[in-house]
């Protein structure tokens, strides 16, 4: 399979990287990933960040450490991720990405929205809950706040827009289902996605080994927990 | 001690962190922190205060070189004025008070020495969405105390010159001669890089724009600066997902009215974009205050890239000719 390319300025100090397979949005998602995870390993000097998003990837570079004689440092980092990203299919050379468990209590005490999800939809609880639970997701994007990861690959019937109202604090380890994604709150913040139940598993470390659980790319499955699995569980926060 | 409204500690930001969904935060005006850093003989990344609006009171417990750049915040001590854009020495004991911002957003004071603050992920920036960085990744607050370690000897002559019960602080005169200053100008042109979606636009849609003069708003913030003006009306995509975006991206919620992202922006975002402010527009566009007035222009990469190198080399400039200065000092 050979993805195609195209790269455009997003402003003067990063490329924008998207990619068309041509076949799902989910695999130019993971063409992406594993393209991100490619120009990550080169170690570049000059490269800042290297950011994936479902389809894109920004690469945010020091455009001083891109200077030539004859061309400007936008189209002299473009050509040389032509020049070797191109060459060869990002996905048969990356790092496999890795399958991750997440153990969620689905009890309506911290499903804050099941009944709503349940009546918007017209899908019954349980069923909210084994659509959810029975799906493999792929990490699409990690924003919004640190560790925040958006999944893709929810099933198409609990499709729901955000909230009319946003909470003002969403619980911490929330599971929640919005816009056709699935995600988790990494932390207590504001946020408008619908509750499907918790997890105790820490998604954002602040000190030592610090940084994001999940990354673009890898996998998610949710295994269902009791309340008293749950309380029993250390948190993690 | 006075807080001021937010005062917080800055560098450069938080690089290599956007793919865990970490803002880069860092000080806004770059230039500003720069030029500081430079005139107390730092390193041109070394830990800063920031101050928005509301300049801090702060109190000195022993004798320090400090340089005030970006906005003027009347800083004094007992009524009076500390020089901006200079090395000053200030005296144990001294109460130096900050007042409200006269022609910017950001001011920033530069402490000579090392200010001893715990580094996370590679930057000591303070990110109040993710609390961390700075001190407990919050704001400063009343009673908080900043240490200074390795106070050099750079200002030497600086403190030999000092004359008992004179003046309340000692300062050379020479400075940075107003380079990398704000200009305080209430009408700003913004230059900015176009998107597809802003090109793919009618000529009437952009026309629209460009002939329209947009307002800073209160709701501004360290997160994107907020303006209102006629809508820019160009063509929404329903059910968009989220894009990586960047300091400057000039995004356009449904309401039309633009919101450039500034430096505690997310990594992602879900709203379409016109465009990215030219990186050498970044001071202009961060030390804009409600009801300052915005215009756009377009400008292409390679212009705006040049622009950008040519800046570079006029700070490396800037801050060698001070290092060259400090050295005299000593």
């Amino acid at each position: 399979m050979i993805s195609q390319h195209t790269y455009t300025a997003l402003g003067d100090r990063a490329v924008l990287i998207e990619v068309k397979s041509g076949v799902s949005e989910e695999d130019d998602s993971m063409s992406a990933a594993a393209l991100a995870r490619k120009i990550k390993a080169y170690k570049l000097k000059g490269i800042t960040d290297i950011v994936p998003a479902f389809s894109r990837i920004a690469i945010h570079y020091d455009p001083n450490m891109w200077v030539s004689s004859s061309l400007s440092p936008f189209e002299t980092i473009v050509q040389y991720l032509e020049k070797n990203l191109v060459t060869e299919d990002p996905i048969l050379i990356a790092t496999k990405p890795q399958l991750i468990r997440i153990p969620v209590c689905y009890d309506l005490k911290m499903g804050l929205d099941l009944s709503d999800i349940s009546l918007t939809l017209g899908v019954s609880i349980d069923d909210v809950i084994n659509l959810h639970q029975s799906a493999v997701y792929t990490v699409g994007a990690i924003g919004f706040a640190p560790g925040f990861a958006y999944l893709e690959g929810l099933d198409p019937a609990l499709k729901i827009p955000r909230r009319d109202a946003p909470r003002t604090r969403v619980p911490s380890g929330s599971v929640a289902i919005a816009a056709g994604y699935s995600g988790i709150y990494p932390s207590t913040l504001p946020g408008g996605w619908h509750i499907l139940g918790r997890t105790r598993r820490s998604f954002f470390q602040k000190e030592g080994d610090f940084g994001s659980l999940l990354s673009v790319g890898d996998q998610v499955k949710f295994e269902i927990i009791s309340v008293e699995a749950y309380e029993a569980i250390e948190s993690d926060f | 001690m006075k807080p001021g409204v937010l005062t917080t500690i800055q560098d450069r930001g938080r690089v290599g962190w956007q793919d865990h969904g970490v803002s880069v935060s860092g000080a806004a005006d770059l230039n500003a922190m720069l030029v500081a850093n430079a005139l107390v003989g730092n390193r041109p990344g070394a830990p800063i205060i920031e101050f928005v609006m509301i300049g801090p009171t702060l109190v000195f417990s022993c004798d320090c070189v400090v340089a005030f750049s970006g906005a003027d915040f009347s800083f004094n001590i007992d009524g009076s004025a500390i020089p901006l854009g200079r090395p000053v020495l200030i005296y144990a004991g001294a109460t130096v008070t900050g007042g409200r911002s006269l022609n910017g957003a950001f001011g920033y004071l530069a402490i000579s020495g090392i200010l001893d603050i715990n580094v996370v992920m590679g930057s000591v920036a303070t990110d109040t969405g993710g609390k961390f960085g700075g001190v407990e990744g919050r704001p400063l607050k009343g009673g908080d105390v900043l240490v200074v370690n390795d106070r050099s000897d750079k200002f030497s002559q600086l403190k030999r010159m000092r004359t008992k019960g004179e003046q309340p602080f000692i300062a050379p005169n020479w400075g940075a001669n107003g380079l990398f200053s704000v200009s305080g100008n209430k009408g700003k042109i913004l230059r900015f890089l176009p998107s597809k979606r802003w090109m793919d636009s009618s000529e009437a849609v952009r026309q629209n724009t460009f002939l329209s003069t947009y307002r800073v708003t209160p709701q501004s913030s360290r997160m994107g600066v907020r303006l209102s003006g006629k809508s820019v009306d160009i063509q929404k995509v329903e059910c968009e997902s989220s894009v990586p975006v960047v300091l400057g991206t000039i995004q356009v919620p449904p309401s039309g009215q633009p919101i450039i992202l500034s430096v505690d922006r997310q990594t992602i975002g879900g709203y379409p974009s016109i465009g990215v402010v030219a990186s050498v527009d970044r001071s202009i566009l961060v030390q804009s205050q409600p009801g300052d007035d915005i215009r756009f222009v377009e400008i292409s990469v390679k212009a705006a890239q040049s622009a950008l190198l040519r800046e570079h080399n006029a700070m490396s400039a800037l801050i060698r000719s001070i290092e060259h200065r400090i050295l005299e000092l000593n």
